[in-house]
């Protein structure tokens, strides 16, 4: 092994990333090589005083609590969810399984012949706030994050891309405003569940922040709980959940429904850009 | 709700003992004491919520610091300004191909390396300090992972979304360049008495 080599690995080497094959190779070169060796304890002791330097940064005791009172809201916040839901599935077990027998068939029936739209009414009359400010901020989260990768291929933003074709400028790298209101339009044979966590969405950046554009077919306009602003000729609903806001509107009959961390007044105005023809 | 005390035991036994370690990152990447406790926080709460995605086995500290990244990249992506992949991938080519001998010959490695080394022991605590936080982020984040973290190259390119080729690279040059300004420091320091 000539000197060039051993340097050329010598990262590896201290990183412990090296081919086990080679190891004794390059171990035994640092042992007899004293130029090597001196490059090789220069590059550990800026090692040791970088590493020396960021271990002495330690955070503070309170910031430990401070995390542990916030999983505790985390906690709660989930525990609510559920039982929101318990009571809505109470519901619907309590149908159907009535001991009056017709009742059973009819639900039967219904959820058979009703299919989807049964799922819908379910949803509205039950939940419609949480499920969709709910999801749309779990929506939100998982598309910006995409489970927490930015990865445009596996993410949601894909399968919207697979309807929307090129009319939507997926590349989060790109300033806004990316979409305007043609652009987002849904032309029909869009499958979409209502609610559901495959709705459409779409994420994009506004001036470095991250938006998400969930479009909701079908669904009749959720009002309950949610708070009304009107601007402009147009009435929009927010809601807050975990911290995002979620305006919701509705358009030729789809719900529009728009996600992002940014302040209230900053996500109304956007939205109401995305309205205006 | 035995059940969620069991995830919460859980997210805290194997999750809470990195807090060090993601605040000393994080307060690398924003310089500052409360805006990194709010990423820290953050990354935890975000982490705890998405604590079912996490694939049990692998390793939680790459996890924690991928959210932290990109917790961090989504807060401050106004202010970051990420590097164009390429550009600094066609400089790390060109002085990949440096040998070691020609670069001992250029003019700003004329000291032994024995002095050199000698010398590292008179820097300051705030040289260091002053050395990591000009790094280009991506270097800087590239050697915390590797250097203080130990984490592996695998892990790296994982957390910083990179392929392990760029992340040997960002190694390369940034240790490189944290190494040329420690150099400085320390002469600027006037500790380094030459010719002796």
């Amino acid at each position: 092994m000539v000197c060039v080599e051993a340097i050329k690995y010598l990262y590896e080497f201290l990183d412990k990333e090296i081919d086990k094959s080679q190891y004794p190779i390059i171990k035994e070169h640092l042992d007899n090589c004293f130029e090597c060796r001196q490059r090789y304890e220069f590059e550990k002791g800026v090692r040791s005083l970088v590493k020396a330097f960021c271990l002495n940064t330690t955070a503070p005791a309170y910031l430990h609590s401070k995390i542990i009172e916030g999983l505790g809201s985390v906690d709660a916040e989930i525990s609510e969810n559920k039982d929101i839901q318990a009571i809505s599935e109470q519901k619907v077990t309590r149908a159907v399984f009535s001991p009056r027998f017709y009742a059973v068939a009819a639900s039967i029936l219904l959820l058979i012949a009703g299919g989807v739209f049964y799922y819908a009414n379910y949803y509205n009359y039950n939940n419609d706030f949480i499920s969709i400010v709910d999801n749309a901020v779990k929506n939100h989260v998982v598309a910006v994050n995409d489970n927490l990768v930015f990865n445009e291929k596996t993410s949601v933003v894909s399968n919207v891309n697979k309807y929307f074709g090129n009319n939507i400028n997926n590349t989060l790298r790109n300033s806004s405003p990316l979409l305007n209101a043609e652009q987002i339009r849904i032309v029909g044979g869009v499958p979409v569940k209502l609610c559901g966590t495959s709705s459409p969405c779409v994420v994009f950046d506004k001036g470095g922040n991250k938006l998400s554009l969930q479009i909701i077919r079908n669904s009749s306009f959720p009002i309950r709980n949610l708070e009304r602003v009107k601007l402009g000729p147009k009435e929009f609903y927010i809601g807050n959940r975990r911290g995002f806001n979620s305006v919701v509107w509705e358009e030729d009959g789809s719900t529009y429904c728009l996600t992002s961390d940014i302040n209230k007044n900053e996500i109304l105005r956007f939205a109401a850009t995305l309205t205006s023809r | 709700m035995r059940e969620e005390n069991k995830r919460r035991k859980e997210f805290e036994d194997i999750a809470m003992e990195h807090l060090d370690s993601l605040f000393s990152m994080a307060i690398r990447l924003v310089f500052n004491k409360e805006a990194a406790e709010d990423l820290v926080q953050e990354t935890y709460l975000k982490a705890y919520r998405f604590f079912d995605t996490f694939q049990k086995g692998t390793n939680i500290k790459a996890w924690l610091f991928k959210i932290l990244r990109n917790t961090f990249i989504n807060k401050y992506r106004k202010t970051v300004n990420l590097p164009s992949e390429i550009f600094y991938e066609d400089v790390e080519s060109v002085n990949s191909n440096l040998s070691y001998k020609q670069e001992s010959d250029s003019a700003e490695l004329t000291d032994t390396l024995e002095t050199k080394y000698n010398d590292l022991g008179s820097l300051m605590e705030d040289d260091v300090k002053r050395a990591i936080d000009s790094l280009p982020i991506e270097y800087k984040e590239a050697i915390l992972l590797s250097d203080v973290e130990e984490l592996s190259y695998n892990d790296i390119a994982e957390i910083t979304n990179v392929p392990i080729g760029t992340v040997k690279s960002r190694l390369n040059r940034g240790r490189k360049l944290l190494q040329k300004s420690l150099w400085e420091y320390a002469k600027d320091r006037g500790f380094i008495k030459r010719g002796k």
